[in-house]
């Protein structure tokens, strides 16, 4: 290497230096992209497919949503078949029980294949997408036990602990626990 | 006392790890100043978990040897239990970072398959899912290659635009990884109100971007000495080993399945093939490879620009029945991948479920060139070479 390809070297070096701390120092100015989660956070978009809910009295125990299921990952026990009461669109009482229906979220894609088959619109996809928990077991959901609570989807474990200082959590943790939807009817179009 | 001393397994020497003849040897500390080192499958600079043994005499790397098999799902086995449209959201998990790309692969094959008509705004509607899914994967390309090369602040800039693709996926479909959008006979839901409209916002946005990659990594001079004339791959190496994708348009040769064996609508758009020229050094090295996906960017831009354009209106999906029976027969549907030809062969027997299902992943195959290209080469160009062969763990092992 003569010396006058070494200098030619460093000098390449200290410009492509500088021109890549051109454009840095101009992101140093500018508004920040990320966000301080949990504090804050993004919105989703309509479509957003998390958790589900369910909405057990509408559900008529077809087994339609677990056969769609790739992974077989919804549990459904039923004492008899259950039919839709025409008047109050609800299912009617004097049919059979759905004694359980679990979603194992260890297994489960977020495919929403479950939903498209429903006939009732049961089951839909939520807003929700942290469910951790501290045992295996916790991670199979039994939307059955949650409807006992009024509730139509889990409450994941964090939100519990910061509803009392982060305004937002708050606002989610009332409506998991009301028993209020998030997805609205428009939000998925419903493929038939 | 030596009938105390435990007998030697006579299985250890045999432990095999695939090296050429005479490379393993029990005492081949003290006969040579070769070592075998393990890079992977925890190294930061191995995309996923892939593991390659490397025989060094110093620092040179003498031998490398690819192994595989820490990601293994047996996909192909679990496709044989399912039916054609549950089979979906797993061939998302494929090659996570081109969900799009392999949704459509898998649904090209069924669709020859089963001889489905696709309504023509679904296909157009899945070449936008598919080019945006391309530029996000290239993104995810160039960042970590960046990061590869020690240079992090590309990656930023790189995930930074690639979460607006991510945001635009989830108006689509949902989802931002794992999409399982387009579907058999179509794409699964209609494209969301003003979603051209946040589409042609983002390309505008987008496009000046790129060259500011350019100017950060491309064309630094640090970027271009560690990448330029290293792991050069030869038209012949590269027909040799059946390369695809950026490998082998890298090495100058302009094989893209979208233009030579053209399917959906991309005969109606107009885009250049991108092949590397050997601009910073030899053909076919590892700065043309990646110079070829910095290409590829801008005409992603230009198909979508061209579908925003010509979008027609109509069905999004072909009317199907549920339980949807497939006639007995055998396909082979090819699909360029951002990797690469990603090929689905399927054989079905009727029915709703494929009685054999073989995938052709692009990584995989390119993958197999690792040995041939890493020979003589410094310690610090392996990471150099791996990275610029852009494979995905997830597709390799399956
Ligand atoms: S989202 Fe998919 S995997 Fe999960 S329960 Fe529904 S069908 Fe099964
Ligand atoms: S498909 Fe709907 S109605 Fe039938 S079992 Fe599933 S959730 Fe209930």
């Amino acid at each position: 290497m003569t010396a006058r390809e070494y200098f030619a070297n460093i000098y390449d070096n200290v410009k492509s230096i500088a021109i890549g701390m051109k454009i840095t120092i101009k992101y140093c100015f500018q508004k920040t992209v990320t966000v301080q989660y949990p504090e804050q956070r993004l919105s989703f978009a309509p479509r957003y497919r998390g958790i589900h809910e369910f909405e057990l009295d509408r559900c008529i125990a077809c087994d339609l949503c677990a056969k769609a299921c790739p992974v077989d990952c919804i549990y459904i026990d039923k004492t008899a078949p259950r039919k839709i009461d025409k008047k109050t669109g609800k299912v009617d009482p004097k049919g059979g029980e759905l004694v359980r229906y679990a979603i194992d979220y260890s297994k489960c894609l977020f495919c929403a294949l479950c939903t498209e088959p429903c006939p009732t619109e049961c089951i839909h996809m939520g807003k929700l997408h942290d469910l951790s928990s501290y045992s295996r077991e916790d991670v199979v959901v039994e939307f059955t036990e949650l409807d006992k609570k009024g509730q139509r989807t889990p409450i994941p474990l964090w939100m519990e602990r910061n509803a009392d200082h982060i305004p937002w959590v708050k606002e989610e943790y009332e409506r998991v626990k009301s028993g209020k939807i998030a997805t609205t009817a428009g939000d998925i179009p419903v493929v038939k | 006392m030596s009938t105390a001393t435990p007998p030697v397994d006579p299985n250890l020497k045999s432990v095999s790890y695939g090296l050429a003849p005479g490379a393993v040897d029990d005492d081949i500390d003290v006969q040579s100043e070769e070592m075998l080192v393990n890079m992977g499958p925890q190294h930061p600079s191995t995309h996923g978990v892939l593991r390659i043994v490397l025989r060094t005499d110093g620092e040179m790397v003498l031998e490398a040897v690819p192994h595989l098999g820490y990601l293994h799902r047996c996909k192909e086995k679990i496709a044989e239990n399912l039916a054609y449209y549950q089979y979906i959201g797993y061939t998302d998990r494929l090659d996570y970072l081109a969900a799009m790309n392999n949704n459509h692969a898998w649904s090209m094959a069924v669709e020859k398959l089963a001889d489905i008509e696709v309504p023509k705004r679904a296909e157009y509607i899945r070449v936008i899912a598919a080019e945006l899914n391309r530029i996000a994967s290239h993104l995810v390309s160039f960042g970590t290659y960046g990061l590869d090369m020690g240079a992090f602040t590309p990656f930023l800039y790189a995930f930074r635009e690639r979460e607006y693709i991510l945001d635009l996926f989830e108006q689509l479909c949902g989802a931002r990884l794992t999409l399982s959008y387009i579907n058999i006979g179509g794409v699964t839901w209609d494209l969301p109100p003003l979603f051209l409209e946040k589409l042609g916002e983002f390309l505008d946005y987008f496009e000046p971007k790129i060259d500011e990659y350019n100017d950060l990594l491309s064309f630094n001079h640090i970027f271009i000495k560690r990448t330029s004339n290293v792991g050069v791959a030869s038209k012949e190496l590269c027909i040799k080993y059946a390369l695809s994708g950026p490998m082998i348009r890298g090495s100058g040769i302009p094989l893209d399945l979208r233009r030579t064996r053209p399917y959906s609508v991309y005969p109606n758009l107009d885009f250049d093939i991108c092949v590397g020229e050997g601009l910073k050094g030899q053909l076919g090295d590892c700065w043309d490879r990646y110079w070829v996906k910095m290409q590829e960017m801008k005409q992603c831009i230009r198909i979508l620009r061209q579908c925003i354009a010509q979008m027609p209106s109509g069905a999004f999906r072909a009317k199907l029945p549920r339980a949807m029976k497939v006639p007995p027969g055998e396909v082979y549907a090819e699909y360029e991948n951002p990797r690469g030809h990603l090929g689905f062969y399927i054989e079905s027997q009727g029915g709703p479920i494929p009685y054999r299902v073989k995938i052709r992943g692009p990584s995989f195959v390119n993958l197999a060139v690792t040995g041939e290209l890493c020979k003589n080469v410094l310690l610090a160009d392996v990471p150099a070479i791996v990275g610029s062969i852009d494979i995905v763990m997830g597709e390799v092992d399956r």
